[in-house]
Order: structure tokens, then sequence, then C-alpha cells
């Protein structure tokens, strides 16, 4: 074969070649178009072996040209196997319906998740987090807490006992005690912890739940203070048409007292059945510090006021998630967990 | 406590709807948590028309009606001086009973038929007023209808009084708030007393032994009554209030109590021996029984009312059954003391006993009180039950208690609220309450004795809110808050180890942590619980002292309603006892268990596998991992609860922090749960205290690693771990990685033997390595497995 006659041959060769690559429609396709031309006994390996037949002049050119046309055609396979669509790499259809390999997921207790946002609310109005025992003495959760021994109050609470001396905390104010009891002024924490109470369960109480206690002593402290932060929370946590409201109420450890009521969170206060048609439901307890316990923590109390709010966190659970029975948290039936 | 609407209204007058005056009730403190309706029953009671009353023909006193009662017209025989044709009045029909011994029923009366009885006030029993028949005004009742419907329809609040207001416990107390609410005067009700000649200090002599338990004792006495059943207003007015009817003078003691909130107690005179009451503390072991007919032992620290020789009344709790009034009772000695609240209180616990009267004596009763308490009561006996009152008050009242002086400054109040209350407000509000105020700076203010409650400035700083209103203070919402850098670093941990758990796809659970002695003991016998003295039921009598048995508590719970497939995680407190009167010791746990297949949703591309003890393991090293904490290990060793061929310790830098394994299946059988459960329990505190949190930064390598795979055979007992520490030992600072990646035991390799595949990476930080580098390296840790271990490469 002469090198024209060669040359002529790859023009034919590579013509045939591009018009098969047109029709190219999977990878089978590609294979054996590639053993067509480059396989052991394809044309390209055909036309090498005729260069023995050159001489040295022009087989260096013959070779250079063979060399070029096999370039070009690994190239252009190259790039039709690039360009096929994917999917049908494979012969058969994917049924994409088929469930994905999933990452088992964990969840976070709703109480937690809860928590989690209290604390988050507080922290950003500059309350830092303090903790307690949840078995105290019973100096922590009554007395110093102007609730002495004999006093009816006691029986607001009905306590779980270890000894006379030492309870189950029945509420996580003894936190404020033990605080005050060990930094001066000023004073800003909430308390987020476990209380038990003896109580029979049902669908409202729990022998055991969760409270957060607030706590704010300085100079200079009122009522006003204890509305706003109060305010503030319940916009954060229901929604920013939420009202508060103050009544009053008594709690030997706070003078004045109250009770605050948010706007109904089903009704939004217009009144329903859930607020028993007032358009508010009751959330806790809150007031201002009684001097009485400033006595028991040597703070002057002439010169510093301060104020007190507890929350039930299981209760603000069950209205956020309109869960209607506390005992729900506490069974861990994880198709119950699952949910939040 | 059950207030009633109408009741009020004699004591204060006020134009507001019962659902208005509850709101504002609550609004001041005084929380109205129910409202109900009463509508007295005056069955076959009709309102009726008189149509004609002829002279009866054969008596001159009595008149004979006809009177037509809407469906029909009765004739009716009459007594009454007033009755007179055209009166609208009150007819009892047949079959009606009005009293013990007032049954209605057709009769003859001198020779002319009668068909019901036309009813004086008394009759119906609304007052004692017996001087005719009721005339009905035409414009408020029509004929035909029921009597009383609307006359005598009543609204009950239930009102959650606070321990602290003794003084609204009655409806006196109750209406002076009201009084507050809508600035109208109250109008006490009168206690003047028609008296006889005979002194009350010739029936009967007081002695208090103990004055602190008792600082006044108040007796009035009243003879010749005659017990019977009360009228039927008085009846309806303690009935509204949810108490039993009991017999005039009783119901009387108990209506005076509601009004004045002054307990009272009605003695038996004639069972009170020798005429002399005697105050004093019970003897030890003193046997009393009470007239609810229970015996009860007494102790020293209880007060009894005695006659001469014996205990007629536990003081402020309860009569004796020895003094009770009853139907043959002709004189009555009437209490009305003031005993210690203390003292009745600790006696009412320890008995058991939750009267009305301890209620009232234990929250503190003014008195100031008991004088015209005894007065109102009296003279309602006189009355109604038709006694007469001896002259005089017996009355013993050592040392005389005097109001509370306290100050008010308006600047202390404004700095407590954060708003000014009017000058005019805060007297009007200390006026309404009784609280006698002196202008000035600061205002004076005399306490009146029915409130113990207000002691200090703070306690008036409440009054003036409680009645000014909350709703006054502004909400303020800016603040200068002092910068802090405080956190609490141990919350923040916890709160860390929560995401890395459920980012390891595990559920959070809340444990109770009140259980049985027979959870602790299964995986703590040796560890002293926190018991609980007075436990709701043995279930819940111990604080746990591991989480365990609450995990699994919640794994049983979701077994039991097949849910298989779980991964469940705790952090919280565990308690063990200190020595007896100091505080546990509380401790911050993370405890976690596996139990069923390992995907709680299957992937049809993979066979189920289930959890076993190295996926438990895995979980603590990856937590392990996550916290950069080197160093751990897990070391075999026993732990009651645990199987102990799998029960793991968990060290870490040599400190055992916790406890791995698979739960012993005796201890699951007492959880009624068949599958396999893995368990790990690690001690928050003490891991926070092993990890550093400062992170240092090291240059990733810039040069590429040689990899090399080794299967190695070894005997079956050598550990991967002693095969490991030869490998570390031998390979020197190049090697950068060394991974288990495969255990294999069978047809290939010789039995007794198994194969064990490491994955060994090399690495310089200053330069790329060669495979000529690596070769001696690899030869020498072959060499030395052979001749330690008798290791051999596998062919």
């Amino acid at each position: 074969m002469s090198l024209s006659g060669l040359k002529e041959k790859i023009l034919t060769l590579e013509k045939e070649f591009v018009d098969e690559c047109d029709k190219i429609q999977s990878i089978p396709d590609i294979q054996s178009i590639h053993v067509k031309y480059l396989g052991r006994k394809g044309q390209v390996a055909q036309l090498f072996k005729s260069l023995g037949s050159f001489q040295d002049a022009d087989r260096r050119v013959a070779g250079k040209e063979l060399n070029q046309f096999k370039n070009r055609i690994e190239t252009g396979l190259a790039e039709k196997k690039e360009n096929l669509p994917r999917g049908e790499n494979k012969r058969q259809v994917l049924d994409t319906t088929l469930p994905g390999n999933t990452v088992p997921i964990g969840r976070l207790h709703p109480i937690t998740t809860v928590l989690r946002e209290i604390k988050s609310c507080f922290s950003n109005m500059g309350f830092a987090v303090a903790q307690g025992p949840e078995v105290e003495t019973e100096y922590y959760n009554f007395e110093a807490l102007n609730i002495p021994k004999g006093h009816p109050a006691r029986d607001m609470q009905d306590t779980l006992f270890i000894d006379e001396n030492i309870v189950l905390r029945t509420h996580t104010s003894p936190v404020q005690i033990r605080v005050m009891e060990s930094q001066s002024p000023p004073i800003r924490i909430i308390a987020p912890g476990r209380c038990y109470r003896r109580d029979t369960p049902d669908s409202t109480h729990s022998p055991f739940f969760h409270q957060v206690e607030g706590l704010c002593v300085d100079e200079g402290i009122s009522f006003s203070d204890l509305k706003g932060v109060i305010l503030v929370f319940a916009k954060r946590m229901f929604g920013s048409d939420m009202k508060i409201r103050f009544r009053p109420s008594f709690f030997p450890f706070t003078e004045p007292s109250a009770e605050y009521d948010f706007s109904c969170l089903i009704c939004r206060g217009k009144g329903c059945r859930v607020c028993k048609g007032t358009g508010w439901i009751e959330i806790s307890g809150a007031g201002m510090v009684n001097p009485a316990v400033f006595r028991y923590v040597n703070y002057d109390p002439d010169k510093y006021t301060g104020y007190a709010f507890g929350m039930g966190v299981e209760r603000l659970a069950m209205l956020l998630y309109e869960v209607n029975d506390i005992r729900l948290f506490y069974e861990n039936d994880i198709r119950f967990l699952d949910q939040f | 406590m059950k207030i009633s609407v109408q009741w009020l209204k004699e004591y204060i007058s006020f134009k507001m709807s019962p659902v208005e005056l509850a709101d504002r009730l609550t609004m001041v403190g005084l929380e109205v948590e129910e409202i109900s309706s009463v509508k007295p029953g005056y069955d076959g009671i009709l309102v009726g028309d008189i149509l004609e009353a002829r002279k009866h023909p054969s008596a001159d006193k009595l008149k004979v009606c006809k009177v037509d009662v809407g469906d029909k017209v009765l004739q009716i025989v009459c007594g009454a001086p007033n009755v007179q044709e055209g009166q609208r009045v009150v007819v009892a029909t047949t079959g009606v009973t009005l009293s013990e011994n007032m049954h209605i029923e057709e009769k003859i009366i001198r020779g002319i038929q009668s068909e019901g009885m036309i009813c004086s006030e008394r009759e119906l029993g609304l007052s004692n007023n017996h001087d005719g028949v009721l005339v009905l005004e035409k414009k408020k009742y029509s004929v035909g209808n029921t009597f009383g419907d609307s006359q005598k329809s009543d609204m009950i609040f239930e009102v959650n009084v606070t321990p602290n207001r003794p003084d609204c416990l009655c409806h006196l107390g109750i209406a002076r708030e009201v009084g507050v609410i809508v600035t109208n005067p109250l109008k006490k009700p009168d206690d003047l007393i028609k008296e006889t000649d005979s002194s009350v200090n010739d029936y009967v002599q007081i002695e208090i032994k103990n004055p602190i338990a008792c600082p006044r004792y108040s007796v009035r006495i009243i003879r010749d009554v005659k017990i019977g059943q009360s009228p039927k207003w008085l009846k309806e007015r303690i009935e509204s209030v949810g108490l039993r009817s009991i017999n005039n003078v009783v119901d009387i003691t108990n209506y005076v109590m509601y009004e004045t909130g002054h307990p009272l107690h009605a003695f038996d005179y004639d069972l009170v021996q020798g005429g002399k009451i005697v105050v004093r503390k019970a003897d030890k072991k003193e046997k009393f029984t009470t007239l609810n007919n229970e015996e009860h032992t007494l102790c020293n620290d209880d007060l009894l009312i005695c006659d001469e020789d014996r205990g007629i009344a536990l003081a402020g709790i309860m009569g004796g059954l020895n003094s009770e009034v009853s139907e043959k009772t002709r004189h009555i000695l009437l209490e009305s003391a003031c005993f210690n609240s203390l003292m009745i209180r600790k006696t009412a616990k320890r008995l058991g006993i939750n009267s009305d009267a301890s209620q009232r004596f234990e929250r503190g009763i003014d008195p100031n009180n008991t004088v015209y308490a005894a007065n109102r009561a009296a003279k309602l006996i006189a009355e109604i039950a038709g006694g007469h009152v001896a002259k005089g008050v017996g009355d013993v009242y050592p040392s005389k208690i005097l109001p509370e002086n306290l100050t008010l400054s308006l600047r202390k109040l404004k700095a407590v609220l954060g708003i000014e209350v009017p000058k005019e407000k805060v007297f009007s509000i200390l006026r309404g309450l009784e609280l006698q105020a002196e202008d000035g700076d600061p205002i004076r203010v005399k306490v009146p004795t029915f409130r113990p409650d207000l002691k200090k400035e703070i306690d008036l700083v409440e009054e003036i809110i409680r009645h000014y209103g909350y709703d006054k203070i502004e909400s303020k919402v800016f603040s200068s808050v002092p910068l802090s850098f405080q956190t609490n670093a141990k919350q923040d941990f916890s709160e860390e180890l929560k995401n890395v758990f459920i980012g390891f796809g595990f559920y959070e659970t809340l444990g109770n942590s009140l259980v049985s002695e027979k959870h602790v003991s299964s995986f703590t016998p040796d560890k002293k619980p926190v018991v609980v003295e007075n436990p709701l039921s043995p279930e819940t009598a111990c604080m746990r002292t591991m989480l365990m048995p609450c995990l699994l508590d919640a794994v049983q719970w979701n077994k039991n309603r097949s849910q298989q497939n779980l991964r469940l995680f705790e952090i919280g407190q565990v308690f063990w006892a200190k020595d007896k009167g100091s505080l546990p010791e509380e401790s911050l746990f993370i405890g976690g268990v596996l139990s069923g297949a390992t995907r709680i949703k299957p992937f049809w591309n993979e066979k189920i596998d289930f959890f076993n003890l190295f996926h438990l393991k895995g979980i603590i090293s990856t937590l392990f991992e996550h916290l950069h904490m080197d160093g751990y290990q897990f070391r075999l060793e026993p732990h009651i609860g645990f199987q102990s061929a799998t029960c793991m310790s968990v060290h870490c830098q040599d400190t055992k922090i916790g406890i791995s394994g698979e739960i012993d299946p005796s201890i699951l059988k007492k959880w009624d749960i068949r599958d396999p459960v893995f368990g790990f329990e690690i001690s928050v505190d003490v891991l926070q205290s092993l990890i550093t949190r400062k992170r240092r930064y090291s240059p990733i390598p810039k040069f590429p690693s040689i990899d090399r795979d080794l299967s190695i055979v070894v005997d079956e007992s050598i550990t991967a771990s002693e095969v490991e520490k030869i490998i570390f030992k031998n390979a020197g600072e190049m090697l950068s990685k060394l991974e288990l990646f495969d255990l294999y035991q069978g047809k290939q390799i010789p039995d007794g033997k198994k194969s064990i595949s490491f994955s060994l990476t090399f690495q310089s930080p200053v330069r790329t390595l060669q495979e000529e580098d690596v070769d001696p390296i690899i030869a020498s840790i072959l060499k030395t497995l052979e001749s330690c271990l008798g290791a051999s490469l596998r062919s």
C-alpha cells in the first residue's frame, strides 16, 4: 500500500466512523465501535500491520498519520461516552420510586426542645443559667423562702420527704436562695430543673415535672421590669400578638405576688372552650422578691429590689404542641417522641 | 370556698352580674374557679289569686277561699287575719312537705273541705314573720308559676382563697373586698340581743390553763331552746355553701361561721359537767371521741376543751360526742374562741382531720371578733330556736391583742411597682379594707387584727396594687443589662451530648427518677438509695441510683406496643444516699440502650442486621472520637445487671467513667423484655472533667501516603489489641493510621486460628515516602509478630 492509499483509506474509515458515531445510543454501541476500530484485530490494528511494507521514510509519516487517526477515534468515543444521557448507561430503566437508604434520625425530647427555647429567650435578655440539687434541705425549699414550719402555705404543695429536714424540691425556687447566697447583686438568672410533688398522676399531674425559675435582683428593679420580661417571653414563645395579664395571688417568697396569664393560644384571646371563654390561659406565678427573703441571704432590702417568676415546662410544651396528657411526656413512646 | 351571691348581697350592694363580679374578684386575688347556679326546689308551691274569700260558716276566725292556681281553682280554708279577695298569694298544694310537721293534705276543717294552704313567710321558711299570709306584688309574679323560680335563684362561686387570707373565708370578708371594688360601704349585720336577767356567770366558769394556746375564750349561754329543723331560708343558705343541715342550732353556728369567718361550737349545756370550761393541753395518750364517732389518741401538743372532769371538744377542730347538741338539748353553751394557729394545724395534720373550723383556725382567727360572732349566733338561736340568752358574755382574754401599726411610703410604693398610684386612690383602698390610714410621710396605717397577713410595708404595697390593678403597670421592655461572660459549662456539655446522640439516631427519653426498690437493687445492690418517707406507691419509693431502670421502662413500654427497634438515651441525675441527715450525692449521667434491628426503617438493598455488643462499643467509641478523647479503653469487668461475659467497664485515661454491655436476661425478665438489650451508662461529670476543649491546629500532611494491608493469622486466643500493640511498637513514627478491617475464621485457615486484617497508612511530614521506606518496617513488624505471638502472614 502506498502512503496516499493509506491516507485515502483513513479518510474513508473516518467518514464511516463519524456516521456510526452519530448513531450511538448506549455504552454497548460505543463498545462495538471501539472493537471495530481499536480492537486487537480492528481496522486500525490492521493498518498498523501494513506499515511493514512501507519504506523507512514513508513509514514514519504513515505511522504518524495512523497514530493521529487512532487518537481521533479515542477522543471521539470518549466524548460520545461522556455525552450519553445519564441513566442510559444501564440498559434497564431505574425505579426511582424505590426508597432511599436512609440514615437513622434521633429526636430530642419535646421538654428539652422547649427548655432550650426558654433558655435561649432568657439568655438573650441577659439571664445566666443556674442549677441546684433536686434533693433539697427543708431550709432552702421552704424556710429561706419565707415558708416557715407550720405555715399553711406548705400545704400548697404536697411534698415528698426523705426525712424531716430533707425533701424532694417542690419547685426550683430554692436555687434563688443558693444563688443569692453565693453572689451579690446584680443577679439575673434562670434555673431550669426537675421538681417533685406528691401528686397522683393524671392527665394534668405528674409526681415529677420541670420548672424554670427566674430571678433578677438589682437596685431600682420594679414590677414594671417583671412585666416587660414576661411580655417579651410570651411574644417570643407564642407570637408577637400575645398579650399578658397579671392577677394578684399569694406566694410567701414574693410580695406583691401574681399569677400571670397569656392570651389563649387557641382563640388568640377571643374566648373559647379551652380558656373557658375568658380569652386567657394561666401560665404561672411571679412577683417582687419578698424583703423577708432578702433578709435570709443578707441582702439589704432597703437597697435592692428584685423580681422572681416561675413557669412549668410541661405546661408550656402542652400548650405549644397541643398535648392533652402530661403522662405522654414520660412514657417515652417513640411514636410520640417522633412527632417533635 | 363556696360563696353565695345572694348571701353576699345582704352585706354589700352592687349592680354587677355574677360573671362580672367573679371576674373582678379574680382580679383582686380572689380567684373564682367555678360559677354554678342554684334553684331551690319549690315543687308544688304555686302562685295563685284569691278569687273569693268568704267567712267560714262555723268558725269566726277562718275564711273559705277560692284560689286560682292557673290550671284549676282550689278551695282552701285559711285562718290568717290578713287574707282578702284579690290578693296574689303563695299556695302549698296537696302532697307538699313544708317542714317536719307540716305535710299538706286534703282535709276537712270544721266541715269544709280544704285542698291546700296559703302560706306565711315563716311557713315558706323565708323569715320568721307569721303575722299573716305572704302577699305578692302582682308585677313580679304570675298566677300558676312555681313560686320562687326567679326570686330565690342563686349563683355560687367556688373561690380559691389563698392561705394568707383567713379573713376571706366568709361572706363578710368577701363582701368587704367587693366593697372596695364598687366603693360601697359594708353593711354589717347587727348583734343586738334581748338578754334575760340571769347572768352568764351564774352558769359557767371559764379557765384557760395555757393562754398561748388559747388567747381568748368567749361564751354565751342560751337557755330553753327547742332543737328542731332549720327554717327553709337557713337550710338553703347552709346547703348553698355545700354544708349539710343538721339542726337549727348547729346550722346557726355554721351560718355564722360562713358569715363572720369565726368558727363556733355549741355544747349541750346539761352535758358540760360542773358548769366549767377548762382549756388545757391533752395528757399523753389521752383518748377522745369526736362527734363523728372517731376515737383519737391525743398527745401533749393537743389542746382540749374540758368540763369539770373530762374533755368535751378537740379545740378548734371538732366537738366531742359526749357533749353534742341533740334533740334532747335544752340549754346551749356557745363557744366562740381563738386558738393558736400552729397548734391547731399540728394536731389537725397529725390526726388527719380537716374541718371547716380547723381550716380557719390554722390560718388565723381574729381574736377581737369572738364576741361579735357569739352575739350573732345567740341572737339567731333566740329567734329561731326560741331560747333566752343569759346576760353578758363569759369572756376570758388574758392579754388583748392590739392592731399592728405599719407605715407606707409612697416612694417605696413607686419603687416596687414602677408606677405612681394617686394618693387619694391609696387612701380609698386602705379605707375600704378597713385599714385606718393617717396622712403623712410615710402614711401611718393601723392594721385590724382580722388581717394577720399584713405585717410589713411591702404587704401594704400588695394591698394597694391588688385593688389598683396590675394592668395599670407598664411593661418595661428596655433595660440596661450588665454584660456577662458567665456560661454554664455543665449545662452546655450535657446539651452537646444530647446533640451527639440524636446525631447517632437515638431518641431522647425522660424517665421518672422515682423508681421501685426492686429496680434499684437490680443494678446497684451495693449503693444505698435515697428512700422517700411518704411515697405515693412502692413503685416510686426510691430515687434512681442509675438511669438503666428508667431506660428499661421505656424499652418495655415500646416493645409492648410493637416498637421493636430502639435506640434510646437519657441524660439525668442519679442519687446515692450519704449519711443520714445530709443531702445525697447527685450526679449527672448519660445512659443509652440499643435493641432490635440496627435500622428503624429497613432498606431493600441490605439484609436486616441486629444490634450486638460491637454496635454498642462503636457508639461509645464514636462519642469519644467526637470529643477528641484519646486513650479510652473497654475492660472486661462484671457489673450487676449486665451479662458477665460481655460487661465492660469504660475507661478514659485510666479513670473508670462508666459501664457497657448486654443486659442480663434474668434482669430483663423483670421488665418482661425478651429481646437482647445492650446498654451503657457514663458519668457526664467525670467525662467532662477529662476532656480538653482547647483544640490546636496541626498542619495537614502535604506528602502522599503509602497504604499496606496485612492479614495476620494468629491463635484464636490472641486479642486484636495484642497484635495492634506490636504493630505500633515496630512501625515507628511514620505509621499514621492503623485500622482493623476484617476478621476471618474458617476453612481457608487452620483450626484454632483466626485471621485479622489491618490496613496501615504510612506518611512523612517532610517527604514523599517510597516503597523501599516501608518494606523494612513491614518486615520488622512481621518478624516481631511471629516471635512474640507466633503469627504468620496469611497467604
